[in-house]
């Protein structure tokens, strides 16, 4: 079917829009600068400037080996389709928006992952799908990394976070004999941990890129810009998030953890540093929010500090439905679009 | 600018002259009458110090808002202030109301003799607070065990006051100002609770932080 240039930049804009948008709600749910504004050592402008560069180098520099698996390795070109694209998108806006709206710890990752596969397995049973017959519609690679990813990234951080509070309890913490000794060593931690938050914040920034480009690095049928360029659109999008609206999620978060001292803050971030890192470097798609929350929970173990089990709950019920409810939201929303005669 | 344990110390030294004074005040007025220049000068320094102590309490708590703590003990510290000020705000009502006691109070001597112990028994055991609150910035063991030894003095001055108000109520004429005398006692010995408040304080401060480490 010809491709009709008016349909064609119709859909360039709206792809191009929401994966801008998709970047700006990403950078406006970043929480990982809260511990080091939690700590009051740093201004609030201060650490959102740190965000906005971190997010900026972080997805032009680490971001193109995740935005290839989303993009590349998960879906088979012959479904890499304006109607499936859109439907990913879509519904990943969607579990954004209704996840934020229940309070539910947003995972941009989980959201998109779960949408390919759903478009995948549909495009199987869907004889107008496209896809050629005996063809897998999903890289079984690219999706065994994401679903390793997703089941071991959390278990890395609870016992990155665990095992570095003991260690950090032991070896430093106890053998301090006052308050004005415990402050001083608190005070390198604030240090060390804006140092750890900035390379996760890099990282992190790389592997969130992904969820907003990588569906168009992976599409077939559009003109893209240059992947570099691509990168630092996305970035830019998820500074202008993170300073315009991140603002109230870092205030909020690092007012709420204010009990999360330096040096059990470093413990957190220290996990979350090498977990981000670890996959990133694989090239493995998993959410940062998800690390963080697991490596508190971690930390808190270690402190024998009961933790809150109706937040727990919450938490575990939104790391597991992601994944299936994306899937099933994109699938309805590919119906929405098969409708309209796209052309590619 | 004056450093954070600078500034706690000036409030505590303030609450030891306070006490002092507040002690000298009390001894006074076993000897002569409530109306006397020894007990209204002591009395009024008192109410003196308690102002001064108020100034610093306030420039603590500057030095708080400005950032100049570690912002996880931040709020620990503007409490210990604050109980410090209790402290003193409590000697201040002792003085307010031993200088407007009437002239023609007369106090046995057996319960002046241990009104007398009672001033000693609570100099000592603001005394003992002082170090107990400067310890827990340099060894939270030794902090401990000077909260003990507050709790153990002020016992001490609880046991007084029962003898003082059974010396009191048991004498052979009860008059009005029977209840004068035994209500000074009771505000006065309210000085050492306070101090066993902040002494159970520094112990939950003690095991905030130790367990945290």
């Amino acid at each position: 079917m010809a491709v009709d240039p008016v349909i064609l930049t119709i859909l360039i804009i709206i792809l191009y829009s929401l994966a801008i948008g998709i970047a700006v709600g990403i950078g406006a749910n970043d929480e990982t600068l809260a511990t080091v504004a939690g700590t009051g050592k740093l201004k609030i402008n201060h650490v959102l400037i740190i965000g906005v560069i971190c997010a900026i180098i972080g997805a032009v520099v680490f971001g193109s080996g995740t935005s290839e698996t989303i993009g590349g390795d998960l879906m088979h070109e012959s479904i890499r389709t304006a109607a499936f694209m859109l439907a990913i998108i879509s519904s990943t806006i969607f579990w954004l928006l209704l996840s934020s709206m229940k309070s539910l710890p947003v995972s941009t990752t989980h959201a998109v992952v779960g949408s390919v596969i759903g478009v995948g397995i549909l495009a199987v049973f869907f004889p107008w799908s496209g896809l050629p017959p005996g063809v897998s519609p999903i890289g079984a690679e690219g999706i065994i990394k994401v679903l390793i990813g997703w089941v071991t990234s959390p278990i890395v951080g609870y016992f990155g976070a665990f095992g570095m509070h003991l260690l950090v309890s032991r070896y430093v913490m106890k053998n301090l004999k006052g308050l004005e000794q415990i402050e001083k060593a608190e005070k390198i931690f604030v240090w060390l941990l804006l140092g750890i938050v900035i390379f996760t914040a890099l990282t992190r920034a790389g592997n969130d890129v992904a969820n907003s480009i990588g569906i168009l690095s992976g599409f077939q049928g559009i003109p893209l810009l240059p992947l570099p360029l691509l990168l630092l659109i996305s970035g830019c999008g998820m500074a202008i998030g993170l300073f315009i609206i991140g603002r109230r999620v870092i205030t909020n978060v690092g007012s709420n953890i204010v009990s999360l001292k330096p040096s059990d803050a470093f413990s957190v971030e220290l996990s979350v540093m090498i977990s981000m890192t670890i996959f990133t470097l694989i090239g493995m798609p998993i959410s940062g929010t998800q690390v963080l929350i697991f490596a508190i929970m971690g930390s808190s173990k270690a402190k024998r500090e009961k933790p809150n089990s109706k937040a727990i709950k919450k938490i575990v019920i939104s790391w597991i439905i992601t994944i299936p409810v994306a899937a099933l939201v994109a699938v309805g929303f590919y119906f929405l679009y098969f409708w309209i005669p796209w052309g590619i | 600018m004056p450093t954070e344990t600078e500034i706690l110390k000036e409030q505590l030294d303030i609450l030891v002259e306070a006490t002092n004074t507040l002690a000298t005040a009390i001894n006074n007025w076993c000897e002569s009458d409530p109306k006397s220049k020894s007990v209204q000068e002591e009395a009024q320094k008192v109410i003196t110090l308690e102002k001064k102590g108020d100034r610093v309490e306030e420039k603590f708590i500057e030095y708080l808002y400005k950032g100049g703590a570690v912002h996880f003990s931040k709020t620990d510290k503007l409490t210990l202030s604050a109980k410090i000020d209790k402290i003193l705000n409590m000697e201040e009502l002792v003085a307010r109301y031993l200088m407007a006691q009437p002239k023609s109070i007369l106090i046995e001597k057996t319960v002046s003799e241990d009104i007398k112990k009672l001033s000693n028994s609570i100099v000592k055991t603001i005394e003992t607070l002082r170090e107990c609150v400067l310890l827990i910035n340099k060894d939270f063991d030794e902090a401990k065990r000077y909260s003990r030894k507050v709790e153990d003095e002020r016992r001490e001055a609880r046991n007084l006051e029962w003898k003082i108000l059974n010396d009191l109520l048991n004498l052979k004429e009860l008059n009005v100002h029977t209840l004068l005398i035994k209500q000074i006692v009771e505000l006065y010995v309210m000085v050492a609770d306070k101090a066993e408040s902040l002494a159970d304080f520094i112990d939950t401060i003690v095991i905030k932080y130790s367990t945290l480490r």
